[in-house]
């Protein structure tokens, strides 16, 4: 499901089929709609377009690498994710669109991959993703006279181990993990994060708030959830 | 202009936060936003809590690609690039 109003589009999609990549359009993570601003793409050849492929997205593997082994929550498959991203991104790199957001087109190909076909193949379980999300739900103002053991929940957080923040992320559901993760440690803008994740910001929001509040009951065990009770 | 408005209360800064914290907030409403943590423990301490958790996430999160990744991403690319030089 591709959100239109994301995808500022400032040229014709380019031509490509079906099997080259099951969703459609890859061009264009964050446009800055300049107009075809010395497009190195326009010519170009394959060895070309091959060097500057190599040149520009490998700088990126340490935070595509990040992001698959919080995705995957293993070495082994979060290696196997990396490289199936740059062999994609390889072949589809005519559809990049200079200027923009490189490593965010990058991660949403590791996404894209990830769910699309990935995540058959994982060594780890995954939770089934069939919860409805709601809309996001505003908080009401009352909620928060509910807590207490203030500067303890701030000291807790001074002290927790790395290792227990990423265990506490990967027990987390798989899409609140990615949005989490992608706005939190990539601190991509929320439209970002819904081009990446291909889903509607406000699902992005709705992730995001309970992902959060999740990881903070988890990690300090104080906090509120998100209202799901009805109220809102 | 802003100084005509009230600041926000509980209730408007609250679900804001996030945005707040994310750089999302609206520009015409950062102003109302800082003058209502100034004066609100509450909206200011849950502000606190907040971001220090984020930090936390990004700084536990930071992960270096070990030497075997890049030399199997770097391998396959190869393999790619030949097969792009002789079609079958």
């Amino acid at each position: 499901m591709i959100n239109m109003e994301l995808c500022v589009q400032t040229r014709p999609l380019p031509e490509l089929s079906l099997a080259d990549w099951p969703t459609l359009p890859l061009e264009s993570v964050s446009v800055t709609a300049d107009k075809a601003v010395d497009d190195p793409r326009l010519d170009e050849s394959p060895t070309d377009r091959a060097d500057r492929f190599e040149r520009d997205a490998l700088e990126y593997i340490d935070q595509l690498y990040a992001a698959a082994m919080r995705i995957t929550r293993n070495p082994t498959d979060a290696e196997d994710l990396v490289q199936e991203t740059y062999a994609r991104a390889f072949a589809n790199f005519h559809q990049y669109q200079p200027g923009t957001n490189l490593k965010a087109w990058l991660h949403r190909i590791l996404t894209n991959s990830y769910i699309n076909d990935y995540r058959k193949k994982l060594r780890s379980p995954q939770q089934a993703n069939t919860d409805e999300i709601e809309d996001w739900q505003i908080m009401r103002a009352s909620e928060h006279e509910a807590v207490g053991l203030r500067s303890a929940e701030l000291e807790v957080l001074d002290r927790l181990p790395d290792s227990r923040v990423k265990d506490a992320l990967g027990d987390l559901r798989e899409d609140y993990r990615m949005a989490v993760y992608y706005a939190d440690v990539e601190g991509y803008s929320y439209k970002e994060i819904a081009e990446i994740m291909d889903s509607p910001i406000g699902t992005v929001m709705s992730r995001l708030h309970r992902g959060r509040a999740q990881l903070r009951e988890a990690l300090t065990g104080q906090g509120f959830e998100p209202s799901s009770t009805g109220e809102g | 202009m802003r100084t005509l408005f009230a600041q926000f209360d509980c209730e408007e800064a609250l679900p804001r936060l996030y945005h707040f914290i994310d750089e999302e907030l609206q520009a015409h409403e950062l102003e109302a936003m800082r003058d209502h943590l100034d004066g609100c423990d509450n909206c200011a301490y849950e502000h606190e809590v907040r971001s220090k958790l984020k930090n936390v996430i990004r700084e536990a999160c930071v992960d270096t690609a070990p030497p075997s990744v890049r030399q199997r991403v770097v391998a396959r690319l190869a393999e790619l690039r030949q097969a792009l030089a002789e079609p079958a």
